[in-house]
């Protein structure tokens, strides 16, 4: 419908507008979808974004700029534990930021539907959860254990199961 | 997923106020962690199954979360769990309550149950396969069973056969299932339905043993032949017979494939191992001194039983001589079922011995009366041991945790 060098107005949930080149924008799946969906002359006033604040969405289009030559990312394979140990140095530092902005990215990314950013950030979040304990893992996310004693004794006992597994490569 | 999203911000209001955007951060942060974990499931994948399970003992919420998880599911599957074996038992607890019975199963005195399956054969039952959810079983009374796993009720009675019900497999695959009879024929039925899908005259005489393998069927017969068919066409590949090929002299009685070889054993007490595209014998097992009338083989390793009363452990890298011979049974082996950690075999003394793998030789761990008069057939899942034999019986042994 339209070159590489056209600019897509997008609208922050805050009413800032930014220009962003369309190729950078299609890295969205949401936002393919609303271009593919409208006529040139709706677009002219700009896509406004209910969900997504300014700063995220400069975070979100900062990462699909870098991002912008990557091969569409393959489908899912569900059943299977993934590798959090493959993050580019430079996605590591641009996850560098305070956790409220790392959940927001993962909020945003889900609604932008950006599968790349999405894995990143939750691979980022996941790597904060391993090699913690429950008690370290609630201090980190400001998690209250909700458990009565008896239920904690339950999860207790079944994680020695899942620990045993483990250790014999389960 | 945009619905919950645009619920998760409604409350939101206040936009370009000064101080907004981080008043609202900080409320969302707040939310996190209280109680707006949606895409948990997409962080959780990232987690090992053990950093899964202490990531359910966080909160009420993850602990849900982490029951849900597919790979509990798929890793009971991996254990040979298709049919939820426990009453709204979320898969992660089945999981768990299948490794616990992994363990009662291994040990030398946990306790366990044992029962008849009711309404069952009427002669002698000669052989026994495993579906995902079915157990399926053949006799001499012309008939083969299907019975739900869980519950252990005959679902199907198929009643097609000419002769006694001597053979019998399951492919996971295509969910199919092939049984041979004392006059020579193959059915294949579906193994959900026990609908006919083919039949046809294998052999002249009987099918010993038989395997689905991808798009082909191999039966051994009391005709000293081993026969690779066309599932489809029904037309002979592989015939593995005749001095010249190396084959059995006499009847063949049992037979396994794996990564393109069949380890075949017979009445001449031998096992020999035949490469199916070239269709020749490249190996001969020698070593029992009865007829070999039971074999396990994964493509690496072989065990076999045999009416010499023991049962031997083979390594095809070594064909020379067996590994370890395991001896205990006071009557001939009849039947063999092995998975990654024990073998359990069958004999004509009536029991059927558990031999834990882990040990080299592998040590007998439990001996279980099963069957007056012989042991005919046996078979192994992740919670039970099923015994068939001549006095028209399937007995169940059942090692599942409380």
């Amino acid at each position: 419908m339209s070159g590489d060098h056209d600019m897509v107005k997008l609208i922050s949930s805050d009413g800032h507008t930014i220009e962003v080149p369309e190729d950078i924008v299609r890295k969205s799946q949401t936002l393919q979808n609303t271009l593919d969906d409208l006529a040139k002359d709706q677009l002219e006033n700009g896509i406004p974004l209910a969900n997504v604040t300014h700063a995220i969405l400069t975070k979100v289009v900062e990462w699909c700029t870098h991002h912008k030559d990557d091969p569409p990312p393959p489908e899912d394979d569900d059943a299977r534990t993934r590798r959090t140990d493959d993050i580019t140095p430079w996605d590591a530092d641009f996850c560098k930021v305070e956790q409220t902005v790392l959940f927001e990215l993962i909020l945003a990314a889900n609604y932008l539907d950006i599968k790349g950013l999405l894995d990143l950030c939750c691979k980022t979040v996941a790597n904060m959860i391993k090699g913690k304990s429950p008690e370290q893992i609630r201090q980190t996310f400001n998690i209250k254990n909700d458990f009565t004693p008896e239920e904690e004794e339950q999860v207790r006992k079944e994680n020695e199961w899942c620990e045993e597994a483990g250790s014999t490569g389960k | 997923m945009s619905d919950e999203y645009s619920e998760y911000y409604e409350s939101d209001d206040g936009a370009g106020e000064p101080g907004h955007r981080e008043r609202a951060a900080a409320g969302r942060a707040r939310r996190w962690g209280r109680r707006d974990w949606r895409l948990l499931h997409r962080i959780f994948r990232y987690l090992s199954v053990t950093e899964l399970a202490t990531a359910a003992a966080v909160c009420r919420k993850w602990n849900v979360s982490i029951d849900n998880d597919t790979r509990w599911s798929s890793l009971c599957q991996e254990m040979g769990i298709y049919k939820r074996p426990f009453k709204d038992l979320p898969w992660r607890r089945v999981y768990i309550r299948a490794l616990a019975t992994a363990k009662n199963f291994n040990s030398r005195t946990s306790s366990y149950t044992s029962c008849l399956l009711r309404k069952g054969h009427k002669d002698a039952v000669w052989a026994l396969a495993l579906g995902k959810t079915k157990v399926y079983s053949g006799g001499s009374d012309r008939v083969a069973k299907m019975w739900d796993v869980n519950a252990l009720n005959c679902r199907e009675t198929l009643k097609s056969f000419e002769g006694g019900v001597w053979a019998l497999d399951y492919d996971p695959v295509s969910g199919l299932v092939a049984a041979g009879d004392t006059e020579g024929f193959v059915h294949v039925f579906d193994g959900e339905t026990g609908e006919t899908k083919s039949s046809f005259q294998a052999h002249t005489t009987t099918v010993s043993a038989l395997q689905l393998d991808g798009g082909s069927l191999i039966t051994g017969s009391f005709d000293n032949s081993v026969v690779v068919h066309d599932l489809e066409t029904q037309v002979q590949t592989h015939v593995l017979q005749g001095a010249r090929a190396g084959g059995h002299k006499f009847h063949v009685w049992c037979l396994q494939a794996a990564h393109g070889r069949v380890v075949s054993g017979g009445w001449d007490c031998k096992l020999k191992v035949w490469d199916l595209k070239s269709a020749t014998c490249t190996a001969n097992l020698v070593g029992h001194s009865g007829p070999v009338r039971a074999v396990a083989f994964d493509g690496a390793r072989v065990v076999s039983g045999s009416w010499d009363k023991s049962l031997k452990m083979w390594d095809l890298a070594y064909p020379a001589s067996p590994l370890h011979t395991l001896t205990g049974h006071s009557g001939p082996v009849s039947s063999l079922a092995v998975d990654e950690s024990k073998i359990v075999s069958g004999s004509y003394d009536g029991t059927v011995r558990i031999w834990a793998l882990a040990g080299a030789p592998p040590p007998c761990i439990r001996t279980l009366k099963a069957n007056t008069g012989g042991v005919l057939a046996v078979a192994l899942d992740w919670r039970r041991v099923y015994a068939a034999g001549k006095d028209k019986k399937i007995r169940v042994f059942d090692f599942a945790a409380e």
